[in-house]
């Protein structure tokens, strides 16, 4: 094998030191952590939390990685499923990183980063996929699903609109689009139902692309090293965005946002429209007194930063402006937050095991 | 034994879940923190209680196997092994008690990281005697076996020093609780009692001794606020550099104390006016961190040194393992810490110079040193940052280099966790010395069955 993607990232893979900081928190636990984050977690690796060997951990993947293109190691299925087994939440990357992002932050230096062990892994899978050794067969079972019916689910494209409430009425073009993205069209419907209704209670056009969206293919494709497959997705979207006459396109899933905003510019250049997350403009919707709220919510709630939404794309205050603007509400921070957030341990494959334990 | 043959007897202690034979997972265990080339074991076990342990190494001993048990891996060598069991402590990780009412002690099992306990500490007010300088994942049970030392030792000493008591597994798997725990009757809220200090058997011994699957150790209320000073010296007054340090520790100022280069300054682009610095945390009320700071200052004007205020200082502790980690630069990727060694006040100067002159040689030049210092004693460790794989060769054949230099010179002893190409050189020791601990060795660990290549002239060895 020729391993292409994972030597065009060699120093990643030789810049990684082995010292741990992957598996157990940042670097130093004594000092006031209020600069990234309030609370530093114990757990950062979902995976390593499942399976305690540290073959499952950033540097785990790293001396993989180094050993196959050093020959040391041959591929094999239990190879392929160590690779596919990292949820590619980036707790790793900014562990390790963390000093560098103290130097930028305290003393304005910008000298490095930490070993970005997500793209590492995202390189691996695409040459074991180029090889013919991957995906696993979970994954090829999802990736069958989009590229015959356009979504995660295996279900009909038509499906997709069946989360909209009744009585109301979404175009198919607008200024404003609203990307719904496959598990708020199909499956957790409340989550666009409810962002939908308060667009329309403010009297915010937005229009939906209905049959013509298809899933963004971050999490199943790209993720999964199934890059052509991934391509394709990015050039239909991309072009039925375009063709609606959106200017805006708004996302409540953290995911799609990642992917729209980070990853299909690297396919098709300019996308010719800003992509938001729902809680960016529900902010601005705030600030243009366009929500208004005056009914108590006397709860105490907490905000699970996703992962691809802190630590990829840095939005962490719009959602805690938003919950604090409901009035009576107590926002409290959960141990690992912001850049430092906890893996829900959900992604890029759905992984029960792993969710029973991040959610124990 | 072979591996097919000990593999269902582990799984058997453990759960078939907890052990790996898989080629992958030997290759991970292959490699730790250092340029030495990797070591692959034949079969790495995750044991999850005192008793595991002790099963496992009953196991072990009957079989002639060798055991090398890991930590947070962040010492060299240690823990890779070429054969054996690698005893990977990490699911031990529990805080068993903090009596913060009464004997201010905490219990901990073996393979607890620091970066948990003082997390818990903090959330309480408290903190332990040390903080380790190599990473969070340092592991309790691996820093009584690497004596422990880094932040705040100045204040509190070495961070065995702060051990009331261990539980330890010995070959055998007989479990062995020293301290006044060693008692019937007693927690193991003190190290001393009647009998001699079984705990000093096991602090430092690198795992040669048995499985630290316990640590009782001292807790420390935290100091009500901090102040940073770091002093600054030319090359031509080493002297005055020492003398400084002298009269620092004789007013009884600081918490933490290193002796730095300005390695770390240029690599992040800092220009220090003078190479050599004294960096230093003190802390107590605020007036007392204002005198203290205030005497730092009087005593760099005696002594021909310059006050570069709190910035300097203040950027290496709240940075955490800030110098050691920027080696992580681009460009540069893997660092290093050679050898750590002991040594008087006075050697600091020419180990710092050879130091240079060896790295220059071979065209490491992206290094600093740390010099931790307690009251007359020093432990100065270089770090470097090298490419891999192009420099890995110069790497190790400068720190073979620089070990021998700093082991010829009068008052340097080798240091706390590192191990080098030379290899736990023990020819030095006094013979009688040399005998002692073998005995004791043999006595515990007959067939040299833990972390062999420590103790390298037992029967596994010759």
């Amino acid at each position: 094998m020729s391993f292409d993607n994972l030597n065009k990232i060699k120093d990643e893979i030789y810049g990684c030191s082995i010292c741990g900081q992957c598996v157990q928190g940042p670097v130093d636990p004594f000092r006031p952590n209020a600069v990234f984050s309030e609370y530093m977690p114990n757990v950062t690796c979902p995976m390593r939390e499942k399976d305690r060997f540290l073959t499952y951990s950033g540097a785990g993947m790293n001396t993989i990685a180094r050993a196959v293109i050093e020959d040391d190691l041959e591929i094999s299925d239990e190879l392929v499923n160590a690779i596919y087994a990292c949820v590619l939440c980036g707790h790793c990357e900014t562990s390790c990183g963390e000093v560098f992002n103290f130097l930028r932050t305290v003393v304005g230096k910008d000298i490095g980063h930490g070993v970005r062990v997500p793209d590492v892994v995202r390189a691996f899978r695409a040459d074991l996929v180029e090889a013919g050794a991957g995906p696993t067969d979970d994954v090829k079972k999802v990736a069958a699903a989009i590229a015959k019916g356009h979504n995660r689910f295996a279900r009909k494209q038509s499906d997709r609109m069946a989360w909209i409430p009744e009585g109301m009425e979404i175009p198919s073009k607008g200024k404003l689009l609203f990307y719904v993205g496959c598990v708020a069209s199909l499956k957790n419907k409340e989550n666009a139902q409810s962002f939908a209704k308060i667009l329309h209670k403010a009297e915010v056009d937005f229009a939906i692309l209905g049959e013509e969206e298809w899933c963004c293919g971050g999490p199943q494709l790209l993720n999964a090293g199934l890059v052509e497959q991934f391509e394709a997705q990015v050039k239909h979207n991309v072009e039925a965005i375009r063709a609606s006459g959106a200017t805006e396109v708004v996302t409540t899933c953290a995911d799609c946002y990642k992917t729209l905003k980070f990853d299909y510019p690297k396919v098709v250049g300019d996308l010719g429209f800003t992509v938001l997350h729902s809680s960016e403009l529900l902010a601005r919707m705030l600030d243009e007194k366009k929500i208004n709220l005056s009914e108590e919510y006397l709860e105490t709630v907490t905000f699970q930063d996703p992962c691809q939404l802190s630590r990829v794309a840095k939005i962490t205050a719009e959602p805690r402006t938003v919950i604090g603007s409901i009035p009576g509400i107590n926002l409290v921070e959960m141990e690992g937050n912001k850049d430092y957030t906890v893996c829900c341990g959900h992604y890029p494959q759905e992984l029960p095991e792993t969710t029973k334990l991040v959610l124990e | 034994m072979y591996v097919k043959e000990l593999k269902p007897l582990l799984e058997k202690i453990v759960g078939a879940e907890n052990v790996s034979d898989d080629p992958i997972s030997l290759v991970v265990y292959s490699r730790d923190y250092s340029s030495l080339p990797p070591e692959q074991a034949n079969i790495i076990v995750l044991p999850g209680c005192t008793e595991e342990v002790a099963e496992i190494m009953r196991l072990a001993t009957r079989t002639d196997t060798p055991v090398n048990v890991r930590g947070g891996a962040t010492t060299a060598a240690l823990c890779t092994a070429k054969e054996g069991i690698i005893l990977d402590l990490n699911r031990m990780n529990k805080i068993i008690n903090i009596d913060e009412d009464a004997c201010l002690y905490l219990t901990a099992q073996g393979g607890t990281s620091i970066y948990q306990i003082s997390k818990e500490l903090d959330k309480r007010g408290f903190l332990l005697a040390g903080r380790p300088m190599f990473g969070p994942v340092a592991s309790i049970g691996a820093w009584v076996n690497t004596v422990g030392i880094g932040g705040n030792c100045a204040k509190y000493g070495y961070f065995s020093e702060s051990v009331t008591g261990i539980e330890v597994v010995l070959p055998s798997g007989e479990i062995v609780r020293t301290g006044v725990n060693g008692l019937q009757n007693c927690d193991p809220y003190c190290r001393y009692t009647h009998t001699s200090d079984l705990t000093g058997i096991f602090v430092g011994a690198r795992g040669s001794m048995g499985v630290v699957t316990e640590v009782s150790c001292r807790i420390y209320p935290k100091p009500e606020s901090n102040g940073f000073i770091t002093l600054a010296y030319d090359h031509d007054n080493f002297d005055g550099l020492l003398k400084a340090v002298n009269l620092i520790f004789r007013d009884d100022i600081p918490d933490t104390i290193d002796i730095n280069d300005d390695g770390v300054g240029k690599i992040i682009g800092l220009d220090l006016p003078l190479p050599h610095m004294i960096s230093m945390t003190v802390s107590g009320h605020p007036d007392e961190v204002a005198r203290k700071i205030k005497v730092c200052q009087q005593i760099a004007a005696e002594t021909g040194g310059l006050d570069l205020g709190p910035d300097v200082a203040a950027l290496i502790y709240n940075g955490g393992a800030l110098t050691a980690y920027i080696y992580k630069k681009e460009g540069y990727g893997h660092l290093v810490f050679i050898d750590s060694y002991w040594h008087s006040l006075e050697a600091y100067p020419f180990l710092y110079k050879s130091f240079k002159e060896i790295l220059a040689k071979y065209g490491l030049n992206e290094n600093c040193i740390f010099g931790w210092f307690m009251k007359g004693v020093g432990c100065s460790f270089p770090v470097v940052a090298y490419k891999e794989p192009e420099q890995r060769e110069a790497m190790n054949q400068a720190w073979e280099e620089i070990c021998e230099a700093w082991f010829s010179v009068p008052n340097s002893a080798p240091g706390m966790s590192v191990t080098s190409p030379t290899m736990w050189n023990l020819d030095p020791l006094k013979p009688t010395h040399h005998a002692l601990l073998r005995s004791i060795k043999d006595t515990i660990d007959p067939n040299n069955i833990m972390n062999p290549k420590v103790i390298p002239y037992t029967r596994r060895n010759k």
